[in-house]
């Protein structure tokens, strides 16, 4: 299988399992969309052994990597102001509190995640991720 | 300290054996679209693939990256 099939794959997988999920969700049933949730990975994890050549490589983890830097900073930054704007409304609103506080402690979960696998990757092994380096 | 440009001669040197980006991909194992931003300076590649591309075309590595 080459890398084209696989991506037809697994777009298709993706929408359908959204549809799936968002219909069962609708109708208040949970257990279909962890079924489903379940089986569309278990269908790309199986796709994806099966293709010949390269998926991604090592640009594509450079990419990937300034992506994950960018959004987390672009998250902290407007987690932060988020929380404190919706801080400064409770006033109005006692909600506002808790969602602020929801935004806060998110940003603080993933600067910790992130320092967490900082350090990891940084002192632990030679700061890849393991791939399934053909070469 | 200013940043060095990276310039590549895997074009020439390709053109030379007439291999196609894709089948030089496959050989070096990368998605051919690396291959066109490593041969127009627009991604340095790390040591290990720099030196599978230049001995994949049979030429040693300082004649096919130049930092100017």
């Amino acid at each position: 299988m080459n890398k084209k099939t696989y991506d037809v794959i697994r777009i298709t997988t993706a929408a359908v399992l959204g549809g799936i999920v968002s219909i069962s969700i609708a109708r208040s049933n949970y257990i279909i969309p962890l079924i489903a949730m379940v089986t569309a990975f278990a269908i790309i994890i199986s796709t994806k052994k099966k293709v010949t050549g390269v998926i991604d490589d090592e640009r594509d983890y450079h990419v990937a990597g300034n992506a994950a830097r960018w959004t987390v900073s672009i998250f902290a930054i407007l987690s932060a102001f988020g929380s404190i704007f919706l801080m400064s409304m409770r006033s109005s609103d006692p909600a506002y509190e808790l969602l602020g506080s929801m935004f806060a402690y998110s940003a603080c979960f993933v600067l910790f995640l992130q320092s967490a696998l900082f350090y990891y990757f940084a002192n632990k092994s030679d700061g890849k991720i393991k791939t399934d380096d053909k070469n | 300290m200013e940043k060095s440009k990276l310039t590549t001669k895997i074009k020439e040197y390709r053109g030379k054996i007439g291999l196609t980006q894709e089948k030089l991909a496959d050989l070096v194992g990368v998605r051919r679209e690396t291959i066109v931003f490593v041969e127009q300076g627009k991604y340095v590649p790390s040591l290990k693939l720099a030196w599978d591309i230049a001995f994949a075309l049979g030429v040693k590595i300082e004649d096919l990256f130049l930092f100017s």
